[in-house]
């Protein structure tokens, strides 16, 4: 994986569902240009993409017409339970694991590899990472990637990983 | 203002006050996404749009009680979610996925050359998608057919953000090795 793969690798199922908009798309082309990671990732989602799963035909006017009936019915009672988290249970050989975890959950929002991405965030990110090569990111700063840590990852490690977060 | 371009708190409003448009609209706006929650669960287009439909009915009589602490999309796949589980509970044995299912999500093209390799990916990808662990084939296809974000894939599955991020990688990194 090269320089630049934490910018980009979620728009990359953006980019295969062509839901980016051009210029994300267009920053997200030259970067796949120069990494051959991204472009096997892409590949793979371009594939999955064509398997979205398709309401068969009337599908649609069969609920609008189920959902009418049941307004005009007038029920209106219990909302569905909401299960609450389960608490997780920590062990002390997990917490570099448990770090990277927490640092992927940094990334949303931050870093702009959502939809609604922050440009200008992005390009000063940009600019961070042209100065700290990839193998030098602050390990406690707000601009950690937690794709490219989760990449790094074996996937023995990605899977003990989950156990702990979701035990 | 069009029904489509309203926002999702406005169409509720206005469905909880009966009127008809409104539900409409958030039957359209929402029903693919659920009903991709719905058969990724069962794996078998009947029993999803059954539970799809299910998941919509029990939503609009509870739409009362709908507070926005969630997104409403999140909030709908929420009972879609729960309702497929519990129509797969119900399933004395687990069908083989139909491949038919994925007849209707090819690219409309002109080259029938194209649609028979697409068609093949499609089906190959359908496959593959099915062998995955329940959370690591929603946060797959949640992401990347429906756009939702990790966060949304957590709330959805209740999971953390983390979790669903770890999901969708341990989906991709096995989805790559299928796919070779």
């Amino acid at each position: 994986m090269s320089t630049g793969c934490e910018f980009h690798a979620d728009a990359l199922a953006d980019l295969a569902a062509g839901r980016l908009e051009a210029d994300r798309a267009a920053r997200v082309r030259e970067h796949l240009a120069t990494c051959a990671a991204c472009r096997e990732d892409l590949e793979v989602l371009t594939i999955v993409s064509r398997a979205e799963a398709t309401p068969p035909e009337g599908l649609e006017d069969r609920i609008r017409a189920a959902a009418r009936e049941v307004a005009q019915e007038g029920q209106g009672r219990t909302a569905p339970a909401v299960r609450a988290r389960r608490p997780s249970r920590w062990r002390p050989w997990a917490l570099p694991l448990a770090a990277a975890a927490g640092l992927a959950t940094l990334w949303v929002g931050v870093l702009g590899r959502d939809a609604d991405s922050d440009d200008r965030f992005e390009a000063d990110a940009l600019a961070l990472a042209a100065e700290a090569p990839f193998g030098a990111w602050p390990a406690a700063g707000p601009v950690v990637a937690g794709d490219p840590v989760l990449s790094e990852l074996s996937t023995e490690d990605l899977e003990r990983l989950l156990e702990e977060m979701e035990p | 203002m069009s029904a489509l371009a309203e926002d999702d708190d406005a169409l509720v409003r206005r469905a909880r006050e009966g009127e008809a448009a409104a539900l409409d609209a958030l039957v359209s706006r929402h029903h693919r996404a659920v009903y991709e929650v719905a058969y990724r669960v069962l794996g078998d287009a009947d029993l999803a749009a059954d539970a799809t439909q299910d998941a919509f009915v029990k939503a609009i009589r509870a739409l009362a009680t709908f507070r926005g602490d969630a997104s409403l999309r999140t909030w709908l796949l929420r009972i879609g979610l729960n309702t497929a589980r519990s129509a797969g509970r119900k399933r004395t044995s687990q069908r083989e996925v139909p491949l038919e299912a994925v007849s209707g999500t090819l690219m409309a093209s002109s080259d029938l050359e194209r649609r028979a390799i697409a068609r093949t990916e499609a089906e190959r990808a359908e496959q593959a998608l099915a062998t995955l662990p329940e959370k690591q084939r929603l946060a797959v296809s949640l992401r990347v057919h429906q756009g939702l974000s990790h966060r949304e894939i957590g709330e959805l599955t209740d999971t953390s953000e983390g979790s669903a991020r770890v999901n969708y990688h341990l989906g991709i990194r096995k989805l790559r090795e299928l796919l070779k």
